[in-house]
């Protein structure tokens, strides 16, 4: 009995969270239309919901403030009350403290959260006066055929919703692993095929692949789901923080329906968030500095998402203020955070790359909504965590564009097998620029570093074999040089020979070996040698 | 701990052997034994880590007990085993001289352990079984993983620490040799 009420609680919680998102999502909406009768019985309709799936599971907390925010919007939508700025505001305030409320459900503490003053507020809504006692009668008769439809509307939507059914991640997990294993098993039957010539084998084997595949594509797809899942929140926080700071600031978000594996689109959450605090509360100008540089008063930012080859672009725009990279180059001399004589060789993007080092902060005073907690420092480290990456595009004056590069599933990912000494390890082929073999004559050094000149370009070289504390050798007639990059860097793996391109389903390591350096997994390869994958963020 | 088994009056054991000493541990925490094969090594990590192998497609660490225990290292040979224990969630295989039995102990005949009665160090072990003349060392796995999960993390920062200087001056070896 325990274990199916927590079940139901889970399930109720994953589905509040979503009515809450819808509520925040709708409710913003109505700000900007505040007359729209559509939009009020939407928000109607989600309060009454979210009251009687909390009174059912016996939240008394939450079905009060429900309850109360439902009357709330009864009035409004039967016109007995007019919109007003203070109305929307106190109905976000109930949002924010249903919020909390749902984690006490989820966490099982009692958070102590307190909704007297919120529902002190909302029965002082209650009590306020019919804006025009004359007509209120004829002006509700449209919003309740408007609200018929619209019930009819959410039938189709409940019917729709059944052809899609709840899944716990784990279970998708299982499966993902499941199918990992068998796309090693598959590559085994294949090295046994080839071995002992077995041609129907090898046949029958090449169905299988292609069945595999398919399997395997299809398995990714349960896991993924649309950045909306994030996306949907963040008019909100741009609204309440440009309130905050008396910025009118126009959100658009574009792509929403782009789909990331799931892990994924819950890890780049805070630092999306980051980023867009950042640009709001340092992008984007007063609206009186606007108008002075000529620019229109309200400030825009964009956040879109594309996909890409083999990638999802995350793109944050906006139009403020823009960043000079010799300003931030000073600073970052001011700080010891780079020594003079390097900044000469440095390119823009270097030096705009700055900011996300540990310690520097470009606003002069930290406030308290982008000094806090995270720093750009943390957003690049996470992104580059699973593989992805951060650049800039900036013009003082004009703007910024924060540009992210993510790979759309962490599980299976093309990669390059190299050999240093009797070893073979896997270098993820996203990570990968480009494949060069050349007479060890060509290398030149800088500051006793290795370095080649590639079409103009000074190229630094690191061997792998120093890397993993390998035996170093003399260079042959040819070296082979693997150039792989991570956001703006970039640097020549020396590697023995190569090996192979193959696609591998990365197991993480735990445990005792979970903190190992310059290795961010394992695979398993079709003849079941365990190799390991290079990490090449943290050897850059 | 004794106490507990002994409502059962008798546990079972796996011994093993290790530098001529037999050494035992509940089978409850054995999950099979194997030849040892096929290991990849870890770069960067402390000795006692042989590195992984693949268990049919679970990837789990193969930790050398005689490095581990500071003992004198021996070849592996045919004899050689890996037990592979799980233990608090965790796989591991531990590389031992030879497996040689599964016995039954009286919980009778499991004495508290004396110090300075082996060569390693005393923590890891839950007493000694007496069985006729034989010494059997009860190893209390728990322990030995949560150290060695310990002592990793530590030899692993120490090498981050000192690896800064051996990636930036050893650039300089063949700087301008000209290989032909």
């Amino acid at each position: 009995m325990t274990e199916d009420m927590s079940r139901y609680k889970d399930m109720f919680i994953s589905e509040a969270t979503e009515y809450l998102q819808n509520l925040n999502k709708s409710l913003l909406a109505l700000e900007k239309n505040p007359d729209n009768l559509e939009l009020l019985n939407e928000i109607f309709r989600l309060a009454h919901t979210m009251k009687g799936m909390a009174a059912t599971m016996g939240y008394q907390k939450i079905t009060t403030v429900a309850h109360q925010m439902e009357d709330v919007l009864d009035r409004l939508r039967k016109q007995e009350l007019k919109v007003t700025p203070e109305i929307i505001e106190t109905l976000f305030k109930s949002l924010d403290v249903l919020e909390p409320l749902l984690q006490e459900v989820a966490s099982g503490e009692d958070k102590k959260v307190d909704i007297t003053e919120i529902i002190v507020k909302l029965k002082m809504i209650m009590e306020q006066k019919k804006p025009d006692a004359g007509e209120p009668a004829k002006e509700a008769e449209p919003g309740t055929a408007e609200s018929e439809k619209k019930t009819v509307n959410s039938e189709k939507e409940k019917k729709r919703a059944q052809t899609s059914v709840r899944i716990n991640i784990e279970h998708l997990d299982n499966l993902m692993n499941l199918v990992g294993e068998l796309v090693i098993n598959k590559a085994r039957l294949f090295q046994i095929g080839t071995n002992y010539k077995l041609g129907e084998l090898n046949e029958t084997l090449t169905q299988l692949d292609r069945i595999t595949g398919s399997l395997q594509e299809e398995v990714l797809k349960t896991r993924m789901i649309p950045v909306s899942h994030i996306f949907d929140r963040y008019p909100r926080v741009v609204r309440d923080l440009a309130k905050l700071k008396n910025k009118e600031i126009n959100f658009e978000i574009e792509g929403s329906e782009i789909e990331l594996d799931r892990m994924i689109v819950d890890e780049i959450n805070d630092p999306l968030i980051h980023l867009i605090r950042n640009s709001v509360d340092h992008g984007i100008e007063t609206p009186q500095e606007r108008v002075k540089k000529g620019k229109s008063e309200a400030g825009y930012v964009k956040l879109s998402a594309r996909r890409e080859k083999g990638y999802v672009r995350i793109e944050l725009t906006d139009d403020g203020k823009g960043m000079d990279p010799n300003e931030i180059a000073q600073k970052a001399i001011e700080k010891g955070m780079v020594a003079k004589e390097k900044l000469a060789l440095m390119t823009e993007q270097e030096m705009l790359m700055l900011i996300c080092e540990p310690g520097f902060s470009t606003a002069s005073e930290i406030s308290d909504i982008s000094g806090r907690g995270v720093g750009m420092d943390v957003v690049k480290t996470k992104i580059e965590a699973f593989n992805g990456s951060v650049t800039i595009e900036t013009k003082k004056g004009k703007g910024s564009t924060f540009i992210i590069k993510l790979p759309l599933t962490l599980a299976i990912i093309q990669s390059l097998m190299v050999k240093v000494a009797d070893e073979v390890y896997a270098i993820p082929l996203s990570n990968i620029t480009e494949i060069n073999s050349f007479a060890p004559d060509l290398i030149r050094t800088i500051e006793k570093k290795e370095v080649v000149k590639i079409r103009e370009e000074i190229l630094p070289l690191v061997s792998l074999r120093e890397v993993f504390n390998l035996p170093k050798r003399e260079y042959g007639e040819e070296i082979y040089v693997v150039t792989v990059e991570v956001g703006e860097k970039r640097m020549g793996l020396v590697v023995d020979s190569l090996y192979s391109r193959e696609e591998i389903v990365i197991k993480t390591l735990s445990g005792i070996l979970k903190r190992t350096k310059g290795i961010s997994g394992a695979t398993i390869l079709g003849d079941g040698r365990v190799v390991l994958i290079v990490d090449i963020a943290g050897i850059i | 701990m004794i106490q507990e088994k002994k409502q059962e009056g008798t546990s079972q054991l796996v011994v093993f052997s290790l530098a001529n000493e037999e050494y035992g541990v509940a089978i409850g925490q054995v999950q099979e034994i194997i030849r040892p094969q096929g290991i990849t090594r870890i770069p960067g990590m402390p000795t006692f880590i042989e590195g992984v192998i693949n268990l049919r497609g679970k990837i789990i660490p193969i930790i050398d007990l005689r490095d581990r225990f500071g003992l004198a290292q021996k070849e592996a040979d045919a004899n050689t085993r890996v037990v592979v224990a799980e233990v608090s969630s965790q796989t591991v295989g531990l590389v031992v001289d030879s497996v040689s039995e599964v016995l039954r102990l009286a919980n009778d005949a499991i004495d508290p352990l004396p110090p300075t009665i082996t060569s390693i160090e005393g923590e890891y072990l839950k007493g000694v079984g007496k069985l006729d003349r034989r010494l059997i060392i009860l190893l209390d796995l728990e322990k030995v993983l949560t150290d060695l999960e310990k002592s990793t993390l530590e030899k692993i920062s120490k090498t981050l620490g000192e690896e800064v200087p051996t990636s930036g001056g050893s650039a300089k070896k063949d700087t301008s040799s000209k290989v032909e």
